[in-house]
């Protein structure tokens, strides 16, 4: 058994980690998308609402749970959440918070791979090589669809087994997507392998202000690109920002909106998601966690609203106008970064290839300071739950993760597996384990037994107001909106369900994950019972 | 209830913005636009810098990381 202790190097650089692993893909092109689509400027309103009175509260919640339980020597989601719950049902539960890093990093890391395989293409390109499949001397339209196809081809969304055909049929599109895949994931697993401080801090250390140099150098260019088509007055600088940010305050009496707003506040900070939960474990009794956890929700803001809100839409509208624009939007996060976006860069010229590879790579380095962060949770689970080494924990994990990366690779036809796993784990289980820590953190553990523990060392204290949200206010915003979302999609996907077999084996799949960490946590308990930790937090 | 404070909220923004009740050319940014886009840009970028700056120049606690439990 290993006595290799895990810790942070610095309160810089855990904050950095978790503000890397909430920033991602999702806040430069889920986040416009939005805002554009409900109400531009107007949304703004219920979003600032949702960051402080769920997405704050939840944070601060997740941050003091996290550390008490690492108080008591756990580091995981299910031991935690055994202490903060007061008993084996949490503990149980808390599998949740293992299970949805996991299962998201099976897809999270190809995107992570396409974003890599983009810059590289767009740095070939700067020696005359065609653009993501976009050849000289095409117009538009035919630009879009070799966009589109070039995405088909690189994701494999084409047919199910499409992306292990390497007999060159797709232009050795292929063999590219599996280089840059296994280039990522070996990325991935050598940060890993160096543990929390020399791994994972270090990394982040340099890739945050690394993403903020490159988010900056793109936002510059998009806003000095004035009105490029003299012929089309309309599509400026000024309209694209215009477009995304005029309110339309008629939005603001639709319930979609604010249930968007809390949507997109909730996805982007990562509350619930399982790393928070695990990254605090490794704090000191006397580190500041208050003004940590609000750090990195104001990191993550800053790349979300001070680059996202402004780069991405607005850089569409120059080139595409309002239509295009519009119609970009619609196909949501894959459709406006992987197809739109290389139509847009393309209108740029050489400097479009410039500017498309410091874009993809902003978005890998966004995606890789996430997926690293959804390894840790689970490594550190097998160790403690099984007693394992660091090296027997990985030697167990990645035979794991590969194996799920390949069954979302292969299941790639409309992206199924990816959008399946996506939605149940990614979604629906993020929820779930939110209103579970919140629930057990002011109801189970206690609110004001909470805060006291989150305020030691802390630099400053929790506003008083937020006693009565946490205890009130944030679960019951929580629970609605999640009644609303389920209302709103759950159909769809119950229906998919049916027709689609790709989405059932998808679920099985996940099924016997989930039965592997249950029965993980059951030798757990009784390794930690055995060693006389305070399992159930019967002595707090 | 809800819907009648959502209602009410909605009709008395644009009045407190000193925004039209018609809406002005989509192709330029309106007062409320860039009302919108500057404080929401300019809320996140200086919180950020002031949580920064508060990490920064604040003492870092110094004491043992916590226990593991591992194992024996």
């Amino acid at each position: 058994m290993s006595k290799q202790q895990q810790e942070w190097g610095s309160r810089l650089g855990v904050i950095l980690a978790v503000a890397g692993s909430a920033v991602g893909l999702g806040n430069f092109l889920r986040f416009p998308g939005q805002v554009a689509q409900n109400g531009g400027g107007a949304f703004m309103i219920p979003y600032f609402c949702a960051l402080l009175f769920l997405g704050i509260p939840i944070g601060w919640a997740e941050w003091a749970m996290a550390r008490h339980g690492g108080q008591k020597g756990f580091h995981s989601a299910p031991g935690v959440m055994g202490v903060m719950g007061k008993g084996a049902w949490a503990r149980y539960l808390g599998v949740i918070g293992v299970l949805i890093p996991l299962a998201v990093y099976f897809y999270y890391v190809l995107i992570e791979s396409w974003c890599l395989g983009y810059c590289w293409e767009y740095i070939l390109a700067l020696f005359g090589d065609p653009a993501v499949g976009m050849k000289k001397g095409m117009v538009m339209a035919e630009q879009v669809a070799a966009s589109k196809e070039h995405f088909t081809q690189f994701t494999g969304a084409g047919a199910d087994g499409s992306l292990f055909d390497l007999s060159g049929a797709a232009g050795g599109v292929h063999e590219t997507s599996l280089v840059f895949w296994l280039i990522t994931i070996a990325v991935n697993f050598w940060f890993l392998w160096r543990g929390l401080s020399k791994g994972i801090e270090e990394f982040c250390k340099w890739a945050m202000p690394a993403m903020a140099v490159a988010g900056i150098a793109v936002l510059v260019r998009v806003l000095t690109l004035g009105t490029p088509d003299p012929s089309k007055p309309d599509q400026s600088v000024e309209a694209g920002l215009a477009f995304m940010w005029n309110p339309k305050y008629e939005a603001l009496s639709d319930p979609k909106t604010w249930m968007a707003a809390a949507g997109q506040i909730f996805f982007s900070l990562s509350v619930g998601f399982g790393v928070i939960i695990n990254y605090a474990t490794y704090l000191k009794k006397k580190d500041d966690i208050v003004l940590s956890g609000l750090t990195s929700s104001a990191t993550n803001e800053f790349f979300e609203v001070g680059l996202g809100g402004l780069i991405t839409v607005t850089a569409a509208f120059v080139f595409l106008g309002a239509v295009g624009t519009i119609e970009a939007v619609g196909t949501g996060t894959f459709g406006l970064g992987f197809k739109t976006l290389p139509v847009v860069f393309a209108q740029m010229g050489t400097l479009g290839n410039v500017i498309g590879a410091v874009w993809f790579f902003m978005l890998f380095l966004a995606a890789i300071t996430s997926s690293l962060s959804m390894l840790q949770p689970t490594l550190a689970f097998f160790e403690e739950s099984m007693g394992w080494s660091r090296g027997k924990g990985l030697g167990v994990l990645i035979p794991l993760a590969l194996a799920g990366n390949i069954f979302v690779m292969y299941y790639s036809k409309d992206l199924m597996a990816l959008d399946t796993i996506d939605f149940w784990i990614g979604t629906v289980l993020i929820f779930v384990m939110a209103a579970l820590q919140i629930i057990c953190f002011s109801w189970v553990f206690g609110v004001d037994k909470g805060i006291a523990s989150a305020e030691q060392g802390a630099q400053m204290k929790i506003p008083a107001i937020f006693r009565f949200i946490m205890k009130y206010v944030a679960p019951v915003y929580l629970i609605v909106v999640f009644v609303m979302f389920c209302k709103q999609n759950l159909p769809d996907y119950i229906k998919a369900m049916e027709s689609n077999p790709v989405a059932v084996r998808s679920l099985m799949f996940i099924g016997i994950v989930i039965v592997i960490l249950v029965g993980m946590t059951a030798v757990g308990a009784k390794r930690w019972r055995a060693m006389g930790l305070d399992l159930d937090g019967e002595k707090d | 209830m809800l819907q009648t404070l959502i209602h009410a909220f909605a009709i008395m923004l644009p009045q407190a913005a000193g925004s039209s009740p018609t809406p002005a050319s989509p192709h330029t940014l309106t007062a409320a636009g860039w009302t919108f886009m500057l404080v929401s840009v300019g809320g996140v970028v200086v919180w950020t810098a002031w949580c920064f700056y508060k990490v920064l120049t604040a003492p870092e606690a110094n004491e043992a990381p916590p226990p593991s439990g591992y194992g024996p």
